[in-house]
């Protein structure tokens, strides 16, 4: 599973629960991924998707488990590791425009106090670059389209010199050109390094975006490459 | 004209002004918080819990700054940590919990300071009284304004981003929680200030106005706390001046002018979203 050039940054998930009072959201959950590759985590509503993502950068405290990046817990280096919530969760209505939300990404690392230098400024202006909304920038985020908005929030992880991107439903509610950019998008991050987790519904488009798949059903029911996985009884054990 | 600068002559005409002015910035400037965060009607449950703290401190010693302050956080706590504890064990919703609550303190306040036998004037507190600011009064507020002005804008990237999304601060590794019940204790702080010029039941507006209003026309969190701090001492400033013209209360004219200005400001916002529509529309 680890890559050559990146096997330094290793993530590692040992035997995580998260209990929802009596309800079980995720059962004994094991699997170590490294930078330079994408990892889907798939499964039905309900299967522990989200609650996985959560629980890896700190929003839900497994009850037993660990969360490792590079053999230490998150919170040491949680800077490095970047989320980007489901739209939903989103208040578009909030005052903030394009530029002023990528360069919110900026303040895990430049804290409360410092201002913001020439070189935040360009890290900034580099990450609406790559993800293609430089001419957006003074936009509210309101009336951008659902691809904009999902582009902006990678740039504003961008911004945050990330290793790690966290993405909850990221193609979710986009039309079929929106999803090839974004899918393009995120693959030239990859290829740049980074390790791109996401939460994902549709098996079938899985193989453009991901190297690895987690099959989830509130425990792990299979991990590996689509081809390991793609069995009849992995895919009727979990959309059953 | 002449005659309306000529009042500023009479001392506690300067006092008044002066208190306008620095509360008037420091709700303004705090009211951007408030707005951002969707705490409207929070701080307007929390305002109403001075009115009892007062009590409180007529009670317990004399009405004063500092003793109107500590009754006022210890109302504001009781009943915010009981509605929260009441919440959380009966299933009821915080916000109905928090009403029944904050009208039994008010009306606990009330009875109290009705029975006591000191000559108190509960109409002063209930809609403020800024002419009858004193030199302790001034100091409290400009030390209060100083004291959370700083921390605002020391904690002002944690404080946006956790007003923007609570997920996105815990992520950032803000201890959300913490921070919370900071900005509520710094609420307090900053309603109090404005106890003299508008009083427990008018604070509200002078807190939240001038921020809503900058909110229509900025698209910057940042520029929300400073341009609602400039609007806030200005409309104050302004409504002192007019209401001494005027011979009228100057609380009531502060809250009704931002009103009217939030009214009128609205109006013009939803007059332009309309016309952008129509231009977009037509390209």
């Amino acid at each position: 599973m680890q890559t050559t050039t990146h096997k330094q940054h290793l993530l590692s998930i040992k035997k995580v629960h998260v209990h929802y009072g009596a309800v079980c959201a995720l059962n004994d959950i094991s699997f170590e991924i490294t930078c330079g590759s994408a990892l889907a985590l798939i499964g039905a509503n309900g299967s522990g998707k989200s609650t996985l993502l959560k629980a890896i950068i700190g929003l839900v405290r497994p009850q037993r488990g660990d969360v490792l990046w590079c053999g230490e817990p998150v919170d040491r280096k949680r800077y490095e590791i970047a989320y980007l919530p489901q739209k939903e969760s989103i208040d578009w209505d909030f005052p903030l425009t394009v530029r002023g939300l990528v360069e919110m990404g900026r303040y895990p690392r430049i804290g409360s106090i410092k201002h913001f230098t020439r070189n935040d400024e360009e890290i900034v202006e580099r990450a609406m670059a790559d993800m293609q909304i430089a001419d957006l920038q003074n936009r509210h985020i309101r009336s951008l389209s659902g691809g904009q908005q999902q582009r902006v929030f990678i740039a504003r992880a961008l911004a945050q010199e990330p290793h790690v991107l966290l993405l909850d439903e990221p193609l979710n509610g986009l039309d079929q050109p929106s999803r090839e950019t974004l899918t393009t998008l995120i693959r030239n991050q990859v290829s740049n390094g980074k390790l791109v987790i996401a939460s994902h519904h549709e098996i079938h488009d899985a193989a453009a975006l991901f190297d690895y798949v987690l099959l989830l059903k509130n425990r792990s029911i299979a991990y590996g490459t689509l081809d390991e996985i793609m069995t009849p009884q992995n895919l009727t054990e979990v959309f059953a | 004209m002449e005659e309306l600068f000529n009042t500023l002559s009479y001392t506690f005409n300067q006092r008044a002004l002066l208190a306008a002015a620095m509360a008037g910035f420091l709700n303004g400037f705090f009211g951007a918080y408030v707005v951002l965060r969707r705490k409207a009607l929070f701080a307007g449950a929390l305002s109403h819990t001075l009115f009892p703290g007062i009590a409180l401190a007529a009670l317990l010693s004399s009405i004063n700054p500092v003793s109107a302050l500590i009754g006022s956080v210890a109302t504001a706590l009781a009943v915010s940590c009981g509605a929260q504890s009441a919440a959380r064990r009966t299933r009821t919703d915080i916000n109905t919990v928090l009403a029944v609550l904050w009208t039994a303190a008010f009306a606990g306040g009330l009875l109290v300071l009705k029975g006591l036998n000191t000559y108190i004037n509960i109409e002063h507190y209930l809609f403020g009284n800024i002419l009858s600011v004193s030199n302790l009064d001034i100091i409290f507020i400009f030390i209060a304004g100083y004291i959370v002005c700083s921390i605002v804008i020391l904690l002002q990237r944690k404080i946006i981003l956790m007003a923007f999304s609570s997920d996105d601060a815990i992520a950032q590794g803000i201890n959300v929680a913490a921070l919370d019940y900071l900005m509520a204790g710094l609420l307090v702080i900053v309603m109090v200030t404005s106890l003299q010029a508008v009083g427990t039941i008018l604070t509200l507006g002078l807190l939240v106005a001038p921020a809503a209003i900058i909110a229509l026309f900025v698209n910057s969190p940042r520029a929300m706390f400073w341009l609602g701090g400039i609007a806030g001492a200005a409309l104050a400033s302004l409504s002192l001046f007019i209401s001494n013209a005027l011979n009228i209360q100057t609380g009531a004219l502060i809250v009704l002018l931002l009103g009217a200005l939030f009214c009128v400001a609205a109006s013009v916002k939803a007059i332009l979203a309309s016309k952008d529509t129509v231009a977009s529309c037509r390209q």
